[in-house]
């Protein structure tokens, strides 16, 4: 199959968005989307990790014996999230501290791994690159999406900025401080989308 | 937007929303008539949203949805503000009933999602205002809430208290499990629950619990027209008040834990009565064979009991029917394979389940 | 080679994590020092924060040289485990490093006390993971004033010498609130407060036989 590059974009950002469509990457949505400013790392670490890793692997899936790809995979993708971890760690310790144990759980994030397997395997370095930059954006879009309403909902702030006049009228939504509130909004996020934005598949 | 959908007609739905007038006559008695607006505010929202929703799908509207707000409204404490009582409303019908399809294919009470729903949202809210009865004639009648009261009634401004102190999170279930305090078994029974008592030299205010839940006794009443009726299933209540009865007996008095209380308050405190009555006959959510029908309601009821004294809160009635509500199709499904030792072919059982009523 | 060979898959292998080994281990060299730097920093500046120690300058030397010249550090052995423990050399007052068990992971912090260890001065916070917007919130500045200056009741049973959360005196001098919606973490952290704070009391009056004489003695219980 060959695809051109707005394609791979449009499907991963659109309408074979990680998230919705290939219900991949869930669990980081729970845990990271209460705090924007959080979501917004993860999201960074997330297409860092997935654009470089499928280029990686792309580039190397010519020599890759079909037997261990798999492991070559893993290690090439937990190269990467160390790499992420380390740079944070070092540069931003402070942001380190708030989002430390969720950076390490990029390796658990199944987007990575599926599109490894899925696209960067069998497709043209370039073509993977772009490929893991849209799967990337496409699931940091929902994330942020859900924790635009979370945090403001759960903490009455944005980016860490209290919302005007909070005391007056806000009232903390606790469930949305917690994971149960990502469940909520991802199974309306998701309801939404598949009902009115994308095409269903006829099969 | 589509024209907008009809009714469906539902006798059944319309019993039960006869059965819960008596409860809430007996609420706004015992609350005020702030009582009526929690329940006019519950039912307009669940109708806008099954309403909205209805339309979208192009399907009708049913009776089922003033049933569900009628009792997540009842299942409130007095003092819920308004706008929490629309929230869990809307999410309700929303996340409960029109995400899974509509009338007749939602997996949980949606009643109960509303409810865990605030309760887990808004905790201070729902776990900590409770407030004392009004006793005598006319009772609520002639108040809208005791916290709109300007004097506190004469038992509570003696001990030297005010209104504000009548907010209280000490309910009958909470005063046993943290201070130890038993609340006469006849105040549980009858509902007029609220008076003072002493913990370490402080004086407190003993609340009553949730609006529908206070009087044993009227919902003793409309139970009673809900078996005579046959709107409700008889082993489902019975079966949930027995796993009760029984699991507080076996763990206080076999495995000898004294933080469950004993059986006469078990089963006249908190929601226990309410919920076997209410919540868990709802047909939709229950499961469909009568031996698994048994078994639910038995579950239900230790589960309300383990959550009494296991869990972080006093009272679990909620929880235990939803965990219940999970496990309901796989009863079925397993009492069906049990009765058919063979392994029958491929789909008939699936059908089986989907075809009964 | 053929690609299927054992060879080729055994020499591919050993290439990938060579290489990808290097440059993990190689960026990790590269940042060690970065690490130590800024942990010693946080911690520095946690301590100037709860000694409330005025610093000229955000730098990190900044931040040491204040720690010099105000406090004494010595690490203190007793029944198996080595204490932090902190001193004001002008006022006295004297802290450690306390860790227990919260909601979630290890929650790790300073706590000072007045010298004669009746009263708490100030606690920071140095490490958690509790819920964020609701345990999280033991890191809050309302939180952490309620302590300064509470007394800490030594005559009181060990598990209620500080107390957070409602009790049945609600003006008492040894009392913090809770942080709504997080009643595990706010227990678990009465919980181990209470413990450390007997054991601390065990270490000073340990080393205290030569140097301390104002530590009350333990209560007969």
């Amino acid at each position: 199959m060959a695809y051109t590059p707005k394609q791979v974009f449009l499907n991963g950002i659109w309408q074979d968005n990680p998230i919705y469509r290939q219900v991949l990457g869930i669990c980081s949505t729970l845990a990271v989307t209460n705090l924007l400013a959080n979501t917004l790392f993860m999201c960074f670490g997330l297409i860092f990790t997935t654009a470089l890793s499928n280029l990686t692997i792309s580039l190397l899936r010519d020599y890759t014996p079909k037997r261990i790809r798999m492991i070559i995979q893993v290690l090439i993708i937990a190269c990467y999230v160390m790499m992420v971890d380390i740079f944070i760690k070092a540069l931003a310790p402070d942001i380190h501290r708030f989002i430390g144990p969720y950076v390490g759980l990029i390796i658990t994030n199944c987007i990575i791994m599926g599109r490894a397997e899925a696209f960067a395997s069998q497709n043209k370095p370039l073509l993977s690159l772009f490929d893991g930059i849209a799967s990337g954006v496409g699931y940091s879009l929902v994330l942020i999406f859900i924790a635009s309403i979370r945090e403001p909902l759960g903490f009455g702030s944005i980016l860490g900025i209290t919302l005007p006049a909070r005391d007056l009228w806000w009232h903390s939504w606790i469930i949305m401080v917690m994971p149960p509130g990502a469940f909520f909004m991802l199974g309306m996020f998701t309801w939404f989308a598949r009902r009115w934005l994308t095409k269903e598949v006829k099969r | 937007m589509v024209s907008s959908p009809q009714f469906l007609k539902q006798d059944i739905m319309l019993r039960v929303l006869y059965s819960l007038v008596p409860v809430a006559a007996v609420a706004i008695y015992f609350f005020g008539w702030y009582v009526m607006s929690i329940i006019a505010v519950s039912m307009l929202f669940a109708f806008l949203a099954e309403w909205i929703m209805a339309s979208v799908r192009k399907g009708k509207i049913s009776h089922a949805c003033f049933v569900t707000a009628g009792i997540y409204a009842l299942s409130l404490p007095p003092t819920t503000p308004l706008w929490i009582v629309a929230v869990g409303a809307i999410i309700a019908i929303l996340f409960a009933k029109e995400m899974f399809g509509g009338f007749g294919k939602n997996v949980f009470n949606p009643a109960i999602v509303g409810r865990g729903f605030v309760f887990v949202c808004f905790p201070i809210e729902l776990t900590g205002q409770f407030v004392p009865v009004f006793t005598g004639f006319p009772g609520g009648f002639g108040h809208w809430s005791v916290t709109a009261l300007e004097q506190p009634a004469q038992y509570i401004a003696e001990a030297g208290l005010k209104v504000v102190d009548a907010i209280t999170s000490a309910t009958p279930m909470w005063a046993n499990r943290n201070y130890g305090y038993d609340s006469s078994i006849l105040s549980l029974f009858l509902g007029n629950i609220g008076t003072i008592f002493e913990y370490e030299g402080q004086k407190m205010v003993l609340g009553a619990g949730s609006m529908g839940e206070v009087s044993a006794l009227v919902i003793m009443f409309s139970c009673v027209y809900l078996l005579w009726t046959k709107t409700a299933n008889w082993r489902l209540t019975l079966s949930t008040l027995l796993g009760a009865l029984i699991s507080s007996l076996i763990f206080r008095y076999a495995f000898g834990i004294k933080t469950v209380p004993a059986p006469p308050f078990t089963m006249f405190s908190g929601a226990l009565f309410y919920a076997a009555v209410f919540m868990v006959t709802d047909p939709i959510s229950a499961p469909k064979a009568t031996l698994s029908q048994w078994v639910y309601g038995f579950f239900i009821g230790t589960m309300i009991v383990v959550f009494r004294f296991k869990s972080i809160f006093s009272g679990g009635a909620g929880f235990a029917i939803l965990l219940g509500n999970i496990l309901a199709p796989s009863l079925d499904l397993w009492i069906t394979r049990m009765k058919k030792p063979q392994l029958p072919e491929k789909g008939t059982i699936s059908e089986k389940v989907t075809e009964s009523p | 080679m053929k690609k299927t060979s054992p060879a080729y898959i055994l020499g591919f292998m050993i290439i990938i994590c060579t290489v990808f080994g290097t440059a993990i281990s190689s960026v990790h060299y590269a940042t060690l020092n970065m690490l130590i730097k800024n942990e010693k920093l946080h911690k520095n500046r946690s301590i100037c924060r709860v000694f409330n120690l005025s610093v000229t300058g955000a730098s990190a030397d900044a931040f040491q040289k204040a720690i010099d010249d105000n406090i004494s550090h010595e690490q203190v052995t007793y029944e198996g485990r080595t204490w932090e423990v902190y001193k004001q050399k002008e006022t006295g007052n004297i802290g450690f490093v306390f860790s227990g068990t919260g909601f979630w992971d290890r929650i790790s912090g300073i706590i000072i006390l007045s010298a004669d260890l009746s009263k708490i001065v100030n606690i920071q916070f140095l490490d958690q993971k509790e819920t964020p917007g609701l345990g999280a919130r033991i890191e809050e500045g309302w939180f952490i004033d309620q302590f300064k200056g509470i007394s800490i009741a030594w005559d009181q049973p060990a598990d209620k010498r500080i107390i957070v959360g409602p009790a049945p005196i609600p003006s008492a001098k040894n009392r913090v609130d809770a942080i709504t919606g997080a009643t595990q973490t706010s227990l678990a952290l009465m919980k181990f407060l209470n413990s450390e704070l007997e054991a601390f009391r065990a270490v000073i009056k340990e080393r205290g036989e030569k140097k301390m004489s104002e530590v009350p003695s333990p209560s007969l219980e």
